[in-house]
């Protein structure tokens, strides 16, 4: 049978190419199938996340922008912890990014912080920056708003270092740096970050080597920019060679004198005395021995008019009183008394004015004399106060019995 | 029996003893008035770190006002001891041949004090009668002459510093330090001695009650609290017979209600003081 056998073989051939051909159909189907699936789902997919995120901000317009804005965005350009600023070129004018030490800025306690939270006028990526209608940076307004909103929760215990802040700033308002600028008023005399870092501000801890440190360069933070005559004068006392060369932070720097935020006008007597007080924060024992004259008492009183510390020391070129320069030191003394002393003569140079009476080795006189003196308090009051309590005690039960006795005279005499 | 002697003699009702003569009273009240206000400035130095002082200065209006009215006060006070002096000068001299240095109307001390001082100690402890005293007791001549020691100690220190540059041409500056603390010690002991000691013995003893004693604005004792307080006194004069020479009339209402006021008015102006002092006192102790 050749010719069955030659049908079979073409049937058997026509169902393998079948077979080939439906494999191919259904694995072009499969390719259109995912083809489609990717071009219409990817773009479906990418249009529904960006819907979520605009629904998280909350219709906020800026939260839209975040992503463009964030600090890694800023910090693209204003980066000067990675090395050098690179100028940007607009209308022939180059001008270098304001560099932020990013390294610093993420241990202050602003690190967290988003630049734009502050910096509310930056709304664009470009440099220059077109400012928008957003307020400048302004660290009063934000602190004081966040003591408002702890205040309203409840959270004033917990954050007690911002309650710090807050009292900083009332302090600031009525100080001397807080009022207009006498040459530009449009500008205070020193604003918060004059003074303070904003973007690495950290006061560290007390008693660490940091918050030595940080107190070792504040001479130069009142002095480099501004008070430099001061700073000049200071390098050369007792207290500016220890601080700014011993590095000794057990010295004074100007803010153990004048105060910190509060600084007054130095003309001013409720000032006057706030530093006599200041100086016997760490000169306690002068500071009391000055309140044992005359002096001392009309400031405790309130008055400025009396000798004070820097008066007769001198103030911002303090120099201890061995040094021959010192204006206390014994040769150039009468001419520091003659300062408000007109007429004074010799004998005010022996003067102690911080005499004190358990010395006997520097002041004989005084530790006799008040020796002297507590003596006979004691005996005039020991004798005189039994005296009377006795005489007391005596008269009132004579009297009762004498009630008794209305002719009283026939028992004593 | 000496009290009955008087008791027949007719001048004694409506009368009463002098004591002090009218130009005496107005210098005990000018020296009272001038030492209060010497208390008072000078506390509010001395105690400056009390809460009260800074509110004296301001009503004052400053240090330099309250210095102006010390040192007014120091002269008034000082002026006062020095024609006291004279006064007494010219009593002794004009009395030179008679005067008994030693004698009962002297306030010069005399073993018969000493004998006072020990009798009251016996009488206060129950083991003798209370003594009795001529014209003046141990009591006033120490007031008396405590004065004369307030006056040089704290007189002299007040003007060495008063007039710092004529003390410190001729001494050393030391004697600043000194007068400073002598100066101070001494009023405080002057004042709370005033406001405690000198107002007990006149005012506020159990036979003295109430308060005040009005002799030294009036001038003049009943004859009863005379011939109780200074019975020798009293004795003696009768026996001499020269107790009429100091009887004077009862004085009028008026003077006796206005002594009375006065008195009471120094007396809290001076308890007011103390306790200014104490609190004082208090805190320069506890600083």
């Amino acid at each position: 049978m050749p010719a069955n056998r030659h049908d079979q073989a073409v049937g058997r051939l026509i169902e393998r190419v079948t077979k080939i051909i439906m494999i191919y159909i259904i694995h072009i189907i499969k390719f259109a199938i995912m083809a489609t699936v990717i071009c219409f789902a990817g773009p479906l997919t990418i249009v529904q996340t960006e819907a979520a995120a605009k629904e998280i901000a909350g219709g906020h317009e800026i939260a839209a922008q975040l992503p463009k804005l964030d600090n890694a965005t800023c910090l693209t350009c204003h980066d000067a912890s990675k090395g050098e600023l690179k100028a940007t070129e607009t209308n022939g004018n180059s001008q270098l990014p304001h560099g932020i030490d990013n390294i610093r800025l993420g241990k202050s306690v602003h690190g967290e912080m988003q630049c734009i939270a502050c910096h509310k006028e930056i709304t664009d990526i470009a440099a220059p920056h077109k400012k928008g209608a957003g307020q400048k940076a302004d660290c009063i307004q934000c602190h004081l708003e966040l003591w408002e909103a702890a205040k309203k929760e409840n959270l004033t215990k917990e954050k007690a270092r911002l309650g710090v802040v807050v009292r900083n700033i009332e302090t600031y308002k009525n100080s001397f740096h807080a009022r207009p600028n006498k040459e530009d008023k449009s500008h205070v005399n020193a604003a918060c970050d004059d003074c303070h870092n904003s973007h690495t501000f950290n006061v560290p801890p007390q008693g660490t080597s940091r918050r030595t440190d940080w107190h070792l360069t504040i001479p130069n933070v009142c002095g480099k920019k501004c008070h430099t005559d001061e700073l000049e004068e200071y390098a050369t006392s007792v207290h500016g060679k220890k601080v700014l060369e011993e590095h000794n932070q057990k010295a004074a720097v100007c803010i153990d004198c004048h105060t910190t935020h509060g600084i007054a006008n130095t003309s001013k007597d409720t000032f006057k005395i706030s530093i006599t007080e200041n100086c016997g924060s760490c000169h306690t024992e002068n500071l009391k021995s000055y309140r044992d004259t005359y002096h001392g008492q009309v400031n405790k009183l309130g008055f400025g008019y009396t000798a004070k510390c820097y008066d007769c020391h001198g103030s911002h070129g303090i120099l201890s009183p061995k040094d021959p320069e010192s204006k206390v030191h014994p040769d150039n003394r009468l001419k520091t008394c003659q300062k408000c002393h007109k007429e004074a003569t010799q004998g005010f140079v022996t003067f102690s004015p911080h005499a004190n009476t358990h010395n006997l080795g520097r002041y004989p006189q005084v530790w006799i004399v008040s020796r002297f003196m507590w003596a006979l308090l004691a005996w005039v009051f020991a004798f005189f106060w039994l005296h009377t309590g006795l005489w007391w005690y005596r008269e009132a039960r004579d009297r009762k019995a004498r009630k008794n006795h209305p002719d009283w005279r026939k028992e004593t005499k | 029996m000496t009290h009955r002697i008087t008791d027949e003699l007719p001048q004694e009702h409506g009368k009463q003893v002098r004591r002090f003569g009218l130009i005496w009273r107005i210098a005990h009240l000018c020296f009272a008035l001038s030492v209060m206000l010497l208390i008072l400035t000078g506390m509010a130095v001395f105690y400056a770190d009390t809460t009260w002082a800074p509110v004296i200065m301001q009503a004052f209006g400053s240090p330099k006002v309250a210095g102006i009215v010390h040192r007014t006060s120091a002269a008034i006070m000082l002026s006062i001891f020095f024609l006291h002096l004279v006064g007494v000068a010219i009593n002794i001299a004009r009395n030179w041949k008679a005067f008994k240095w030693f004698g009962p109307d002297s306030l010069v001390p005399n073993w018969q004090d000493f004998k006072d001082v020990y009798g009251m100690f016996k009488w206060f402890l129950g083991k003798g009668p209370r003594p009795v005293f001529d014209r003046w007791t141990y009591w006033e001549k120490f007031d008396y002459w405590a004065v004369f020691w307030g006056m040089g100690i704290i007189g002299s220190t007040g003007m060495m510093l008063a007039f710092p540059n004529v003390t410190a041409s001729f001494l050393p500056g030391w004697v600043f330090n000194v007068a400073t603390i002598v100066h101070g010690e001494e009023a405080f002991l002057a004042a709370v001695f005033l406001f405690t000691v000198h107002f007990f013995n006149n005012h506020f003893r159990p036979d003295k009650m109430p308060p005040p004693d009005v002799v030294m604005f009036t001038g003049s004792v009943p004859m009863e609290e005379f011939k109780r307080e200074h019975t020798a006194q009293y004795t003696r004069m009768v026996e001499a017979g020269k107790l009429e020479k100091y009887l004077v009339d009862t004085p009028p209402r008026a003077l006796t209600l206005g002594s009375k006021i006065l008195g009471l008015a120094l007396i809290a102006v001076g308890l007011t003081l103390l306790v200014l002092v104490i609190v004082g006192f208090v805190s320069a102790s506890t600083r």
